[in-house]
């Protein structure tokens, strides 16, 4: 199973990125959000790959409906084979917890259906403020962020993780930097300076 | 490597660099106080630091200098308006202050407490650079705050605009629908009165009003009700209701004006009513008209009132004053359309009039001419037929009662006598015969003439007198009404060639107003009315119209002469009288002869006996004739009877014979003669002698001595042709008489 990574076409800017590239969206407006996300969807249901979305504000039907709005080709029953929209706070804590082992497990499993069902890539993007709601683990959410840029190394899916700068305060943004190697900011996709490699940031502070 | 020779960490550049990157995301002051505060906190040299953001966030400073920025007064709110306040720690030694300020504005302090200075000087100038971006970020911030409200306001704007363009489109909207509905109105206005234009009748017009005002003017339904001017039903008619209008028109046709009707008709206004389901009750067709407004206005022209005008319309139409306006207008079109149809007709009768009185005008004419035409003839030729019949009573004096020849004068009497009565008639049709009126009781004249009737008649016709028991008198020449009576019985009898029924009616009657215009003439007063029916063959109404003319006759050529019934006519008129004919073809004729009633203290005139011997005398008498063969015809009359006899052919001669004659009992003179009238010559004769007496004589006056036709009270005459008998007891009776001058 080939799982080096390859560029990839993102959608919202037209340069190309290797799969795999573990991106934070941190956001202030809708619209802003919507572009980038939907052009991002929908550049991987172009290039036929396994598309999954998380999420959290908006129920999967609203998600599915201003997907198409946007001309998206989403499937007509929402889910399909390559693409899904599930409910965030299942995904992330399907016990009522979140678990990062469980959740980088997830991420293992749905690489491996990509490459198992032959899609050419996979992508996901997940809405994070369900971590905001105060479910037991979602502390570990800096965490799991830094193992991820770990597991994707191995199992190149390519993932924007959504912050609203408005929910989350300013010193939790300025951590989610930490732990994603490229920030899209304004829809473009800038190289984090700040980004800490995972096991830098996991170290106990000195 | 810094001047201190202290290398700066790559990892906090990045650090620094990342926060200056992600900046631009924050719109919330408060975000991105703490986003800055964590980005410069645990920078090396660095002990506390603080994001000094009022409005925002005011993360403090830790450690020493903590209480010292915690009384800050500056106030929370005031940034957009701050003209940079100073911070009082900024002149500390230890103390890196710097101003979040843009060219224009000035927002707040990142402040540092730097303890190692070596260590954080490295970062100075990046810090630095982070401040500037997050005061450029701020006023951004601060711009698109500002334009999002000036967004909202323009939005506000525009929403306001929109709503008056909505408003606006629906005033269009509303108008447009008005000018459709006012040219449908128009239309509807312009075909009615194209309609009145053309319309000559009433029913046909207010029907074809109500089909207009029902196809054009979106009414449910339409009525007319005519009415009489004192509010009685005439006629209706009725659009858009149907077969269920029968039961309207049969409340109607009771005398029973439906609610609106009557308002109408008692107001100036037209009537509105709001639900006909539930205000009008008692009118048959309300129920059919619910969701509509009732409409009633009178129809008046020139202050007459011809109906009302009833609509069933939708109800917003009702409150339309345009709409009520167009309704009445309507209304007071087709009240003249009403009005010009009652000119019409009324033109019409008085067109029909006019012409029966230019028919009467004609005949008056024609009557005229031929009435100049007898007169002047009668008066020559009653001078010649005086001179034959004088002649042949003389004649016939002369010779034995053997006398072959005395057949022979005899028929020539007749005949001269048949011509004297011939003369008679024509002057009489023409009404220049003269009359000479007396009071009398028409009954009596009946009585008398009844007892020669059935001579007449023959026998084959039976004659009943229907005569009123008490009726009033008349006044007339008996003679002629004689006349008149036989001529009708005459023209009975002719009818009745199988024999029949004569009837002879009298009675009183009153004619008002509607008789003398039905009949066109006549008088409104009392008359006594004189018919004479007959059970004969009857006419047709073209015989009718010719009856009375002179020479007209159904009668073979030889049997009649045409002027039995223009006699008739004639003595009628003259008699201040008229006449009317009633007949149909088989069903007999009816003649009705109208004469005014009279109250007269005079005693009704009798007939003299006609059997009194003739009387002459020895009294003068000065005979003036300006034909020397009558006055030598009635010089020997005279004569004959002892008179003494003095003559005279005019004026001239008269006056010498007066002048000359010692005494003169009677003047007895001609009317018509060259050089001067029997007038003049009366005024003469009776100057020289005041106890003369004047008799005239003429075969046709010309109104030397009538009043129109009718002989002046007190003025005695004796018609040509006359025979020695006739003027013997004429002269006799003037004689014996009173004192009969000559006329004023």
């Amino acid at each position: 199973m080939d799982r080096s990574p390859r560029p990839a076409v993102m959608g919202f800017t037209d340069e190309l990125f290797p799969t795999g590239t573990h991106m934070c969206l941190i956001y202030d407006h809708e619209d802003e959000r919507r572009g980038v996300i939907g052009r991002f969807l929908d550049a991987g249901l172009q290039a036929r790959e396994k598309v999954a979305y998380f999420a959290d504000t908006m129920a999967p039907v609203e998600v599915a409906a201003w997907l198409r709005d946007m001309g998206v080709d989403v499937p007509r029953q929402g889910n399909a084979p390559g693409f899904s929209i599930t409910v965030a706070e299942k995904t992330y804590c399907p016990d009522g917890r979140f678990a990062p082992e469980a959740m980088l497990s997830t991420l293992r499993a749905y690489h491996q259906s990509v490459v198992d069902q032959g899609y050419p890539g996979g992508r996901v993007s997940g809405e994070m403020s369900w971590a905001l709601r105060g479910i037991p683990g979602s502390d570990r959410l800096m965490e799991y962020e830094a193992l991820v840029n770990d597991v994707l190394a191995t199992h190149p899916i390519t993932a924007v993780c959504q912050y609203d700068a408005r929910r989350f305060d300013g010193a939790a943004i300025f951590d989610v930097l930490k732990v994603h190697p490229m920030m899209i900011v304004h829809g473009r996709i800038v190289r984090n300076p700040y980004y800490l490699q995972p096991h830098e940031f996991l170290q106990p502070a000195r | 490597m810094s001047p201190s020779g202290i290398d700066a960490d790559p990892r906090i550049l990045g650090q620094l660099l990342a926060a200056q990157s992600t900046l631009s995301v924050f719109s919330a002051r408060q975000r991105m106080g703490e986003f800055m505060h964590r980005a410069v906190e645990g920078m090396p040299g660095v002990a506390s630091c603080a994001v000094c953001l009022p409005g925002g966030a005011r993360p403090r400073l830790g450690g020493e200098p903590a209480a010292e920025c915690a009384a800050c007064d500056v106030p929370d709110g005031d940034i957009d308006h701050d003209p940079g306040h100073p911070c009082r720690l900024a002149s500390r030694a230890n103390m890196r202050v710097f101003p979040l300020r843009t060219q224009d504005r000035h927002f707040g302090f990142l402040l540092l407490q730097v303890e190692e200075r070596e260590r954080y000087a490295p970062y100075e100038p990046f810090v630095g650079n982070l401040a500037n971006g997050l005061a450029v970020n701020i006023e951004r911030q601060w711009h698109r705050d500002r334009l999002e409200a000036a967004n909202v306001e323009l939005r506000r704007h525009r929403d306001h605009l929109e709503e008056l363009v909505k408003e606006r489109t629906a005033a269009l909207q509303l108008g447009l629908e008005r000018a459709r509905h006012l040219n449908a109105v128009l239309r509807a206005i312009r075909n009615v009165n194209q309609l009145i234009t053309r319309a000559r009748d009433r029913d046909r017009l207010l029907q074809e009003a109500c089909a207009i005002l029902a196809e054009t003017r979106g009414f449910r339904c339409v009525w007319f009700v005519a009415v009489t001017p004192d509010g009685r039903f005439e006629a209706a008619a009725e659009a858009g209701i149907g077969a269920a209008f029968a039961r309207v028109r049969a409340q109607l046709e009771r005398g029973e004006l439906p609610e609106c009707c009557r308002r109408a008709l008692a107001s100036a206004t037209p009537v509105v009513v709001a639900d006909p389901v539930a205000n009008c009750g008692a009118c048959p067709v309300a129920p059919q008209y619910r969701d509509t407004a009732g409409l009633a206005v009178a129809m008046r022209h020139l202050g007459k009132t011809y109906g009302v005008l009833v609509a069933a319309l939708p109800a917003e139409m009702a409150d339309d004053a345009g709409e009520l306006s167009l309704f009445c207008e309507v209304a007071g079109d087709l009240a003249f359309a009403l009005y010009d149809i009652d000119l019409g007709r009324q033109h019409q009768r008085a067109e029909a009039a006019s012409g029966r009185l230019q028919e009467q005008f004609q005949q008056a004419q024609k009557m005229e001419a031929v009435g100049r035409l007898a007169g002047g003839v009668a008066h020559d030729f009653n001078n010649l037929l005086s001179i034959i019949l004088s002649n042949c009573s003389f004649a016939l004096e002369g010779l034995g009662e053997g006398d072959p020849r005395r057949e022979e004068i005899t028929d020539i009497k007749e005949a001269g006598e048949r011509a004297a009565n011939l003369t008679r008639q024509l002057l009489s049709f023409s009404r220049r015969q003269m009359l000479q009126p007396r009071v009398l009781d028409l009954n009596g004249l009946i009585t008398d003439l009844h007892k020669m009737l059935p001579r007449l008649l023959g026998e084959d016709i039976a004659i009943v007198l229907a005569l009123a028991p008490t009726l009033g008198l008349v006044r007339a020449d008996p003679g002629q009404l004689e006349q008149v009576i036989v001529n009708l019985a005459v023209n009975a009898r002719d009818a009745m060639p199988d024999g029949g029924r004569l009837l002879v009616e009298t009675a009183d009657v009153e004619l008002d107003e509607d008789y003398v215009r039905r009949h066109v003439t006549g008088a409104v007063g009392p008359f006594v009315r004189l018919t004479v029916s007959d059970t004969g063959c009857g006419m047709d109404p073209e015989t009718q119209a010719k009856v009375f003319e002179p020479f007209f006759t159904t009668k073979e050529k030889g049997k009649g002469t045409g002027l039995g019934l223009s006699t008739v006519y004639g003595i009628v008129k003259q008699s201040n009288g008229f006449i009317w004919v009633y007949s149909e073809p088989g069903r007999g004729a009816t003649f009705k002869v109208y004469l005014p009633r009279v109250t007269s203290a005079e005693q009704p005139w009798r007939p003299a006996n006609g059997a009194e011997t003739l009387r002459g005398g020895d009294e003068t008498i000065l005979l003036v004739e300006d034909d020397a063969e009558v006055r030598a015809a009635a010089t020997r009359a005279l004569r004959n009877l002892g008179y003494r006899v003095l003559e005279a052919d005019g004026l001239e001669a008269a006056r010498r014979v007066a002048a000359s004659a010692a005494a003169i009992q009677l003047l007895l003179t001609d009317v018509v003669m060259p050089g001067g009238s029997g007038r003049e010559v009366g005024l003469a004769v009776t100057a020289a002698h005041p106890a003369a007496k004047v008799l005239y004589m003429s075969g046709y006056t010309d109104n030397a001595i009538l009043h129109h036709g009718v002989l002046e009270p007190g003025v005695a005459f004796v018609q040509k042709p006359f025979t020695p008998d006739v003027l013997g007891r004429k002269v006799r009776e003037v004689l014996d008489g009173g004192d009969p001058g000559p006329p004023a």
